[in-house]
C-alpha cells in the first residue's frame, strides 16, 4: 500500500515535466524529419537560415539542462 | 503489478507518439542533410535529458522514496556526455558549411555519431529513454543505416517517468 501510494505521489509530481519532455521530443524528431524530407524532396542543403533556426533550438534546450552547472 | 503498469504507462503513454514518427536520418542523402538531421536527432535526445534535469535533485535518503528527483551524478554524467556530442555536432556543422572546407566530412560525421551514441547510452543506461521500438523508414534503394545511428534514432525517449526513484516497483 505504501509503495503504490509512493508511485501515485511520484507519477503525479513527474508527469508533467515527463509528459512535457516526451510532447518536446516528438515535436523535434517530427520537425527534423519533415525538414530533411524537404531538402531531400528540393535536392539542396540546409540554408544558413534552417541552420541558425536549428542551432537556437539546440541551444535554448543546452542552456536548460546546464543551468545550474558550475 | 506495477511492473505491468509501468510498462503499460512508457508503451502507451509514451511510446505511441514516437511510434508514428519516422527518423531524419534515414532520409537524408547529402553529406549537410546527414548532419542536419542527426542534430534534430540530437536535439530529441536533449529534450529528454532536459525533462530529467529539471526535476528537483535528490536528497538521500528517505525523501526520495515519495519524491521525484534527478540524482547529481547522473545529472553531471548526462551534461558530460552532452558537451561532448554538442562540440563533434557543431564541428561536424562546421565542415559540412565551409566551402572551402579541408576537413574530412566522413571522419566529422562519424566522430558526432560516435558521440551522439555515447550521450545516448547515458541516457539508456539511467533508463531517460527506453529501449528501441520505432520501426525503421528505409526508402527503397537506401543503404542500412549505421549501427550507431540505428540506436539513436530507434530510440524512444521515454524520458524519465520513473527516475531515481527509491521504490521498488
Amino acid at each position: 500500500m505504501t509503495s503504490a501510494l509512493s508511485f501515485a505521489m511520484i507519477l503525479i509530481q513527474y508527469l508533467p515535466a515527463a509528459i512535457q519532455g516526451i510532447s518536446e521530443a516528438a515535436q523535434l524528431i517530427e520537425w527534423g524529419v519533415e525538414r530533411v524530407k524537404t531538402m531531400v524532396a528540393e535536392k539542396r542543403d540546409p540554408s544558413p537560415a534552417e541552420w541558425d533556426e536549428l542551432n537556437a533550438k539546440t541551444d535554448a534546450l543546452r542552456a536548460r539542462l546546464h543551468s545550474d552547472a558550475t | 503489478m506495477y511492473k505491468t503498469l509501468r510498462v503499460f504507462l512508457l508503451v502507451g503513454l509514451i511510446a505511441s507518439p514516437f511510434a508514428l514518427s519516422g527518423c531524419a536520418s534515414s532520409v537524408a542523402e547529402t553529406p549537410a542533410q546527414r548532419v542536419y538531421a542527426l542534430q534534430s536527432e540530437y536535439a530529441a535526445l536533449l529534450a529528454a535529458a532536459v525533462a530529467y534535469e529539471s526535476q528537483p535533485r535528490c536528497i538521500p535518503p528517505a525523501t526520495s522514496l515519495t519524491m521525484a528527483c534527478s540524482q547529481e551524478d547522473w545529472v553531471l554524467e548526462i551534461r558530460t556526455a552532452d558537451n561532448d556530442a554538442y562540440t563533434t555536432i557543431r564541428a561536424a556543422q562546421d565542415v559540412v558549411r565551409d566551402p572551402n572546407t579541408t576537413g574530412n566530412i566522413g571522419t566529422a560525421l562519424s566522430i558526432a555519431r560516435s558521440a551522439l551514441t555515447v550521450f545516448n547510452q547515458v541516457l539508456v543506461n539511467h533508463h531517460l529513454i527506453g529501449a528501441p521500438t520505432v520501426g525503421m523508414y528505409s526508402p527503397p534503394g537506401m543503404k542500412p543505416p549505421m549501427s550507431d545511428r540505428d540506436l539513436v534514432q530507434r530510440t524512444v525517449p521515454h524520458s524519465v517517468l520513473f527516475p531515481s526513484m527509491g521504490v521498488q516497483l
